[in-house]
């Protein structure tokens, strides 16, 4: 989850779909790197005071000690998702390491020392481009970008769209993304005008839905739960399964040689996980 | 500063931080470390131990989950969805790729990937697989009834094939490349066996598709490989996982050396 501006909704849509894959049975990974550490304080831990983080992937030149990734993973209130928590210490990153060779592969390397223990990973991007977003976008397959559904966030979506491209050029391949519109408020016109520029901008990168604005979020963040298990069934849930489903089966498109002769594939189980979750629509 | 100028410097920023190097001093001195802590355990032998010690220093690993695996609708269909790899197979890979190889340097370039090379693309359980022609040898129809199986030997050994050029051991390939996602299923179907060129091994495998020529660019190459020795790289463009051939000849010969002596001594008994 990344975007160049605060506020979008990237560690709500992080949680909320982390919690939708974790009920699915699914074993979850989700990583703070956001030196503010939203999703670490969600679950209860403090970031000013946390001793250990992602911070210390990053003490060791691009070298990750095997044992370490492990050691630095903790307990949510989820039995099926694990964080890996992000500390204030993260924000002096930059300064400690300008642009040191190799560094933006830092939690490419981690993810693969956890790769047997983890069916799917989500990363909370900081929204500032840095060592942490490049190392973000990096590690990922697919790239949602949450928008806030307002003007000023458009503005936001095209300098994160600019940044993709030449990540993709550094990196010598494309990542695949989507914009999920975030925070829509129908009752509102500016909501329902920057909806209409986003289709008309990004026809074909855009989800065609919304994240609609709920209050059952703001409750679930307070209870430390991710939204799913506080209220399955609030609007807001409903869009995320919707999304969910459709970011599984855009991330099955975009390896066409795969789909056509069901030959090889990635690492997650994307339709396991879409059947999972029908069914538990159907139980609903 | 203008446009074009801020954005070249951002571009060398982000280029410079997603170089895949990682420096060499980083790897010299853990390696260093193992010798000194034990020179001949580090070379010859990996005692439980050390692992500890000795893996941090050979292993880094690469976009692994970027890695092409097994398909979807395979994974749904295995009992277990996705699992753990066996801590004991996959042990005894890394020992024995690292007692057959000595170290990490020997593995890092290929002889054959200096210019273009051509592959021939084939499915192990729905893994896509490709390999060297040139370190292929011959491909012969599976059939199950024609294999003599052996008495003590390793589960991922399935039998002897005898063939013009001699008896070929046949090696269940899907058990050894992917041992997590093995299924008694994965046996079925088998189609083909792959001899391996100047090893008296071959590769069973569910389907040989096609040659393609590739361009050493075009894959993605390991340059860490103290785990899966045998994979040389990826190439995303066929999403297929390149098999070194040499170095799984070697991994499969010391592994199947103890049984070999276990046969001979009970051989003789």
């Amino acid at each position: 989850m990344a975007n160049q501006k605060g506020g979008v909704g990237k560690t709500t849509t992080t949680l909320a779909l982390a919690g939708l894959l974790a009920d699915a049975g699914k074993r979850v990974l989700v990583v703070d790197l956001d030196p503010h550490g939203s999703m670490t304080s969600y679950f209860g831990y403090d970031p000013d005071t946390m001793e250990h983080s992602c911070y210390d992937l990053f003490q060791h030149s691009g070298f990750i000690p095997l044992s370490l990734p492990e050691k630095l993973l903790r307990d949510t209130s989820h039995e099926n998702l694990k964080l890996l928590p992000a500390s204030t210490a993260l924000a002096v990153l930059e300064r400690q390491s300008p642009g040191k060779g190799g560094l933006g592969l830092v939690i490419t390397r981690t993810l693969g020392l956890l790769q047997d223990d983890f069916d799917f990973a989500l990363i909370d991007s900081p929204p500032l481009l840095g060592v942490l977003m490049v190392n973000a976008l990096a590690a990922s397959e697919h790239l949602l970008i949450p928008v806030q559904t307002e003007f000023l966030a458009l503005k936001g979506l095209e300098r994160m769209v600019n940044t993709l491209k030449m990540i993709n050029r550094s990196r010598k391949q494309t990542l695949p993304y989507s914009i999920v519109p975030t925070l829509f408020d129908r009752r509102t016109q500016a909501s329902i005008t920057a909806l209409s520029m986003l289709k008309k901008q990004y026809p074909e990168m855009l989800w065609p839905a919304y994240i609609p604005v709920d209050t059952r979020l703001r409750d679930a963040s307070r209870a430390g739960l991710v939204p799913s298990r506080f209220d399955k069934n609030s609007r807001a849930i409903l869009a995320y399964r919707a999304l969910l489903k459709h970011v599984l089966r855009v991330y099955l498109q975009s390896r066409p040689a795969l789909s056509a002769e069901g030959a090889a594939m990635p690492t997650v189980s994307a339709p396991a996980a879409e059947i999972a979750l029908d069914k538990q629509t159907a139980s609903q | 500063m203008s446009k074009d100028t801020q954005h070249a410097a951002l571009q060398n920023y982000l280029d410079e931080l997603l170089d895949d190097a990682v420096p060499e001093m980083q790897v010299e001195p853990a390696l260093s470390r193992v010798a000194q802590s034990n020179p001949v355990q580090s070379v010859l032998h990996i005692d439980p131990s050390y692992k500890e010690l000795t893996a941090p220093a050979l292993t880094l690993p690469q976009l692994a989950l970027r890695e092409p695996l097994i398909s979807e609708e395979q994974i749904s269909r295995l009992p277990v969805s996705i699992g753990r790899l066996d801590t004991q197979d996959e042990d005894d890979v890394q020992s024995s790729a690292v007692a057959s190889v000595e170290t990490e340097a020997e593995l890092g370039k290929v002889s054959w990937a200096d210019s273009p090379f051509e592959c021939l693309l084939f499915d192990v359980a729905g893994l896509a697989l490709a390999v060297p022609l040139s370190a292929l040898g011959t491909i012969y129809r599976f059939e199950a009834d024609e294999l003599t199986p052996l008495f003590g030997q390793p589960d991922w050994f399935l039998g002897i094939l005898a063939t013009p050029q001699g008896n070929l051991k046949v090696l269940e390939t899907a058990r050894w490349v992917m041992p997590e996602r093995y299924t008694a299923g994965s046996r079925d179907n088998l189609k083909y066996v792959i001899s391996i060129n100047g090893c008296d091994w071959g590769l069973a495998v569910h389907q040989v598709r096609h040659a393609i020529r590739l361009q050493p660019d075009q894959v993605k190459w390991r340059t860490q490989r103290s785990q899966r020795a045998w994979l040389a790289g990826t190439v995303i463009e066929h999403m297929c996982a390149l098999l070194d051939l040499e170095v799984l000849a070697q991994l499969i010969t010391v592994k199947d050396k103890p049984h070999c002596a276990i046969s001979a001594v009970t051989g003789k008994l």
